[in-house]
């Protein structure tokens, strides 16, 4: 009789979570795993033919597949640096009192409300080079110097998307930096002030340790959603020139799902290498920023 | 926290605070205005002008972008998907992260295979969930992308229910309990009102990424009557892709709602968000 009231109430446990899992495994697990099996395929939608590892050697070898990969690596780097460095230089400017003030994080954070696909139209516009509002008025203020190709030269428009990004993103950092700044103790700063340490000492010894779960969720989020780049490379660039500024989300796009088509095998090889990558990289930088966190 | 001293700050530094604040402030928000003051541009003045305040104002662009986004059906479809989407995720993943969090052990498995789904790429189940859709037959019909939508939203709601749901205290839960209280009515009469203010974060995040989301209706929903908001600007995009008007017009008209709804909830938003990131 206890027995099964017990696994009766293990059952309600388990009820608790089938809703949520049911949709989530049927149409995110199930789809995800038959592309991994695809994969190994060469698979036209229709028909597949199995033909082992192919599709992954095919993509070490593939010269666009590798450039994607290195410039992925360059967002996601230079991102994830300046986001977060941004995000906790706001922080801790807004946290002190004399700027203290909610409408100033609500405006920080705004941007982040857009859709990114939106937000890459608004900046082809204004960096469009002969209506574009970054040009003109750099003209107006007799700075032509400094006007650059800006979505025209790879070099340029690598930076560009970094910016936009960033431009997007640093206030959802920056809000999750304030509520670990929050959960500092005022006696830390308190007890340092008795021992006449330095503004800069408080900063590098109480702050930094001590907001670091803060950092680990920012920079994991961050890695996330980068590794995965599509939507302002796809609306700022398209890519090009010459495919020079693809993302891996964007070539695989490109080649495995364009309307060339019956390369599906190989995009979802390219798919199962972008999700192991990401996985590898998160677990990896996950793990060692929860090293450095300490309890406060 | 208060680094102490800065309330004495000599007024000098003070203003050369604030300046720096204020131009740093102007900068990040100047997108901001371009989208609307170009849209109230005409096409010549915008041609003219293109960084500017509009000198005559026109509405013209906005009725025409109106028409031609279909605004009012697309802005009707999205809304239906939003609106059951939502209802089932704050359901469905509050319980989730609930028996997560008060079971952990074995459940901790299921975190973890909610967390691992933020990491696939949508490339990679993109074919075959078409495939299974078509089977379905979901295709181009609202209910199919509100289900893949009820999976796909599930993680991140996950994510930051459970790091919300761990600070609620088990004290009365537990009272609860002795007072013969089964876990539905303890869940749904003790900690579903507790969760309120994280409900209703995950519910505007939800509302956003769905509202922005544009790959999957595209897939999906290609009829036009059954297009949401974000796709057809997108299609109107190509179409008009040097009328700039009409296309800052578009980009206001599916801004505005999702602006009103963050100025109206901001508080949560920014609240929400912190808490189930860092507690997490």
């Amino acid at each position: 009789m206890v027995k099964r009231k017990k696994a009766v109430r293990e059952l309600k446990w388990i009820s608790f979570v089938i809703p949520a899992l049911f949709f989530y495994i049927l149409f995110f697990w199930v789809p995800s795993l038959e592309s991994i099996y695809y994969s190994f395929t060469k698979w036209d939608g229709v028909t597949s033919e199995f033909v082992g590892i192919k599709n992954y050697i095919r993509l070490f070898h593939d010269k666009q597949i590798m450039e994607s990969i290195g410039n992925t690596v360059f967002y996601t780097v230079t991102i994830v640096i300046i986001q977060n460095v941004l995000g906790f230089a706001f922080a801790v400017l807004l946290e002190k009192s004399c700027l203290k003030n909610n409408i100033l994080r609500t405006l920080i954070f705004m941007p982040y409300v857009f859709s990114s696909l939106l937000i890459g139209y608004v900046f082809k516009f204004m960096l469009e080079s002969n209506i574009g509002a970054l040009n003109n008025i750099l003209r107006n203020l007799n700075l032509e110097g400094i006007i650059l190709p800006w979505l025209s030269n790879p070099s340029v428009s690598r930076w560009v998307i970094v910016a936009v990004t960033v431009w997007q993103c640093a206030g959802y950092t920056m809000v999750i930096n304030i509520a670990g700044l929050q959960s500092i103790p005022d006696m830390y700063y308190e007890a340092a002030s008795l021992d006449g340490a330095t503004k800069i000492q408080k900063l590098i010894h109480i702050t930094f340790p001590l907001i670091a779960p803060a950092t680990t969720i920012n920079v994991m989020l961050s890695l996330i959603g980068n590794l995965q780049i599509y939507n302002q490379v796809y609306t700022l660039t398209g890519g090009g020139p010459a495919h020079k500024t693809e993302s891996i989300a964007v070539t695989l796009y490109r080649l495995g799902f364009s309307s060339e088509g019956a390369q599906w095998g190989y995009g979802a090889a390219i798919a199962v290498a972008m999700f192991v990558i990401i996985l590898v990289i998160t677990i990896i930088t996950t793990t060692l920023l929860r090293k450095r966190e300490v309890e406060a | 926290m208060r680094i102490d001293g800065k309330r004495f700050l000599s007024p000098l530094k003070q203003f050369i605070g604030i300046f720096t604040a204020a131009i740093c402030l102007v900068v990040h928000l100047y997108p901001v205005f371009i989208i609307f003051s170009s849209a109230l541009k005409s096409k010549s003045e915008l041609a003219l002008n293109p960084s500017g305040i509009p000198e005559k104002i026109t509405f013209e662009h906005f009725s025409k972008a109106f028409d031609k986004m279909n605004y009012l059906q697309s802005t009707a479809n999205t809304v239906i998907i939003v609106t059951a989407v939502v209802c089932f995720i704050l359901v469905a993943a509050s319980m989730a992260a609930y028996a997560i969090c008060r079971k952990g052990g074995k459940y901790n498995f299921i975190y973890f295979l909610f967390l691992a789904g933020l990491m696939m790429p949508f490339q990679l189940r993109m074919i075959p969930l078409y495939k299974m859709m078509a089977d379905f037959k979901l295709v181009n019909k609202l209910i199919g992308t509100i289900l893949v939508y009820c999976g796909s939203q599930a993680p991140m709601a996950v994510f930051l229910l459970s790091g919300f749901v761990k600070t609620v205290p088990r004290e009365l839960e537990e009272a609860a309990q002795i007072d013969g209280a089964g876990i539905y009515y303890t869940f749904f009469a003790i900690v579903f009102p507790l969760l309120k203010s994280p409900l209703v974060t995950v519910g505007i995040l939800c509302t956003f990424a769905i509202w922005n989301d544009f790959l999957m209706p595209m897939l999906f929903l290609q009829a036009r009557e059954k297009l949401t908001i974000t796709v057809t600007l997108a299609n109107f995009q190509g179409l008009y892709a040097n009328d700039w008007s009409m296309i800052f017009a578009g980009v206001c008209l599916i801004v505005f709602p999702m602006l009103i709804i963050y100025l109206i909830a901001q508080k949560y938003i920014i609240n929400g968000i912190t808490a189930g990131a860092v507690k997490g």
